[in-house]
């Protein structure tokens, strides 16, 4: 009865979305997939580039102190024009990894059933190192590739979990994987605050912004996406081994 | 000066210090917690941009006096909470930290995506925060609920983005006037929805009993009157100044409250335990302060929201307290106690009479404010219903009160088996802050205007508000 119940009010709900989703009358609509008039939209600013006004064409590699330097438009939405919602976003990993240590952290490790064998091993100390690299090549080249702080971090988390899966001996030193975030957090609102102190705006981006499309450009965006990169690794390092791990026995 | 983005940037910066340095986790909370207090009363009006893109394209912070306001209310009662009970703080400070930087970003931001990035951190820390007392089935209930409450809050925001393609808070406000009704009405209701959640809102609030009726001396505080005065004053922002209701909308949405304060009221009514009693006397008074706001009477929400933190934060606390030393919070067992605890007491007492509304204290003159306000507009049944709750209201906590201070027929002076245990030294630091709130809210029942003033003042430039 309980499921009957729930399916119907699913029901509902359903048909009360759809209808006044797709309705059709006076007033703005939600607009169809693909058909949106992007220059009524705050977000057209950002892909151009030119919220303060300095509109003109953005050339790869060519142009100069564009208002956010980095060649990928997502990076300049993500760490530039809406940085304090990153700040925000890095702040609900660290504090969901933190109520996971207060809950499940144990001292000892967990054993597995089977034991690891010695493809596994072998294949995990070649496959590690190559993971770890990518990852932190890919939140260094944030700001001109796609990827970033987050998914760099996470593939530099996957190597921690690889060596956890492969050897049952295996345990992160947790202490200093906490110093580590505790740092990269520090650091990112100290470069916001440097930022208020010499720009007068907090997270202002107090560097020059270069060459689009070079490596050394984009002012601080490559600086605090190295920083979300070690933090989101370290925390999601500390995930793992907080869920393999035991209470004493 | 001090810049209002500090006031989340440095419990923030505090948080993550104290990850590295362990041992001075506490001394962090503290320096952060007055510094915060410190800066919401020092703080000015304005409009703050952050990272340098002026508001419609970048993120920026609203600083009139509805957030001064809520931002002082908010720092001090949460100063208090942690002070008082310091020692309960333990393993929590880090958390603490985040929860303080989030519920002043939740009161700043001038950002519809913002405030949920900061909802979102806020609940995360206050799911983490239920679990002082290893009552996880609560914490896991208030989880499920709410994340469903996030998700359909930020349904609506998208919703609402992809019609108008903005998030700033003042440009929807302007632009919100040309959504096709349909679409408003489906946006409106998951934003309300989720707001419901936080908000202790009738048909999502299933977790508060659970959640609230195990809270300890510390995490009683911060969720009934930090937690509480943050999401209601958003509330009220987001309902009186951006999405202003008409119709049908609004007469759902205010029964739905109305309703949320009746039965709120009712359920306490039928309680045996001190922190459950307060659980669904705080859901009547959300109830009754989204009421105020939804029907316009911004005023009277804001001075009942500070009337409800200050009474909420003491009672919590020395129910909390009663329960962390004797180890129940029974009425039937605990009677008498204040015979022996007098200045706790006194300050328990006064607080709940304030609560109710009765002559002589803040409530009163709250609860008259708004009943005129409402005889003003026209409408007999919500004054009709208000006092009918509130009725309810006065005859429990009346009750409730009686017998914490009379210890019964056999002409004892306590029943010592449990009030014992709560000794001269482990009730200082209650004693101290019933005094001290206790002798405050006294205050203002005859200093209306202390409070008054800053809401009278928002009230008046209102029209340039956001």
């Amino acid at each position: 009865m309980k499921k009957v119940i729930a399916a119907l009010i699913v029901l509902v709900l359903g048909i009360f979305i759809f209808t006044n989703l797709y309705s059709t009358g006076e007033g703005k609509l939600f607009p169809k997939f693909g058909e949106v008039n992007l220059t009524e939209r705050v977000s057209n600013s950002f892909v151009n580039k030119n919220v303060s006004e300095n509109s003109g064409e953005i050339k790869f590699k060519k142009t100069k102190d564009a208002e956010s330097g980095s060649a990928n438009m997502v990076t300049s939405i993500v760490v530039n024009y809406r940085s304090f919602d990153t700040l925000g976003e890095v702040t609900v990993l660290f504090v969901s990894a933190l109520g996971i240590g207060l809950l499940l952290s144990g001292n000892t490790r967990m054993k597995f059933k089977t034991p690891p064998n010695f493809i596994l091993k072998t294949a995990v100390r070649i496959i590690s190192g190559i993971i770890l690299i990518t990852g932190v090549y890919i939140f260094i080249h944030g700001h001109l590739t796609p990827g970033g702080g987050f998914p760099g971090g996470s593939m530099i988390a996957s190597a921690v979990l690889l060596f956890y899966i492969s050897d049952d001996e295996f345990k992160t030193k947790v202490k200093s994987f906490k110093v580590l975030e505790g740092t990269a957090g520090s650091l990112y609102l100290i470069f916001g605050l440097l930022g208020l102190s010499l720009g007068g705006y907090f997270l202002y981006n107090f560097l020059p912004t270069g060459t689009v499309g070079e490596l050394f450009s984009a002012g601080i965006v490559p600086i605090i996406y190295i920083f979300v990169g070690l933090k989101v690794g370290s925390e999601l390092s500390n995930l793992i081994s907080d869920f393999l791990s035991e209470e004493g026995k | 000066m001090i810049n209002p983005v500090l006031l989340i940037a440095i419990p923030l910066l505090f948080a993550f210090l104290s990850v590295i340095f362990k041992k001075a986790d506490k001394t962090l909370l503290l320096a952060a917690v007055a510094f915060n207090v410190f800066g919401a009363l020092v703080i000015q009006e304005g409009n703050i941009i952050i990272g340098g893109w002026k508001p419609p394209f970048g993120i920026n912070l609203v600083v009139d006096q509805y957030s001064i306001f809520g931002l002082m209310i908010l720092n001090i009662v949460f100063a208090l909470s942690v002070i008082t009970s310091l020692a309960s703080v333990k393993k929590y400070s880090t958390v603490l930290l985040v929860s303080l930087a989030s519920l002043n970003g939740m009161m700043l931001t001038g950002d519809l995506f913002n405030l949920f990035v900061f909802l979102e951190i806020a609940s995360i820390s206050a799911y983490i925060i239920s679990t002082m007392t290893k009552s996880f089935k609560g914490t896991f209930n208030y989880i499920i609920l709410g994340a469903l409450g996030s998700n359909l809050y930020l349904l609506g925001i998208i919703i609402l983005y992809a019609t108008t393609g903005t998030l700033n808070m003042a440009d929807m406000s302007s632009k919100i006037s040309f959504v096709n009704n349909n679409i408003l009405l489906l946006a409106l209701t998951f934003i309300f929805a989720g707001f419901a959640v936080e908000a202790k809102i009738m048909p999502f609030n299933g977790w508060v009993k659970m959640v609230y009726g195990n809270v300890n001396d510390l995490n009683g505080g911060i969720f009934a009157s930090a937690y509480a005065t943050a999401v209601i004053l958003v509330f009220g922002r987001l309902f009186t100044s951006i999405f202003v209701l008409e119709g049908n909308l609004k007469t759902i949405f205010l029964t739905i409250t109305v309703l949320t304060f009746i039965f709120g009221e009712i359920a306490a009514f039928s309680q045996k335990n001190i922190r459950s009693i307060l659980a669904f006397s705080s859901i009547g008074q959300a109830g009754l302060i989204a009421t105020l706001f939804l029907t316009g009477i911004t005023g009277g929400a804001m001075m009942q929201v500070a009337n409800n933190a200050f009474a909420k934060l003491l009672m919590f606390t020395i129910a909390g307290a009663m329960y962390v030393y004797t180890g129940t919070d029974s009425i039937e067992k605990l009677q008498g106690l204040f015979k022996k605890h007098k200045l706790i007491g006194f300050g328990f007492s006064v607080a709940a009479l304030s609560l109710v509304g009765l002559p002589l204290f803040y409530g009163f003159y709250v609860k008259i404010f708004a009943l005129t306000n409402l005889l003003k507009l026209n409408s007999f049944w919500l004054p009709a219903l208000i006092l009918f709750a509130s009725l309810i209201e006065g005859i429990y906590y009346i009750r409730m009160l009686a017998k914490l201070w009379n210890p019964g027929k056999e002409g004892k002076e306590s029943k010592d088996e449990y009030t014992t245990k709560l000794t001269l030294e482990n009730t200082f630091a209650y004693a101290v802050l019933a005094i001290a709130v206790g002798l405050f809210i006294i205050y203002i029942s005859y200093n209306p205007e202390f409070i008054t003033q800053g809401i009278s003042n928002y009230l008046s430039n209102i029209a340039g508000g956001m």
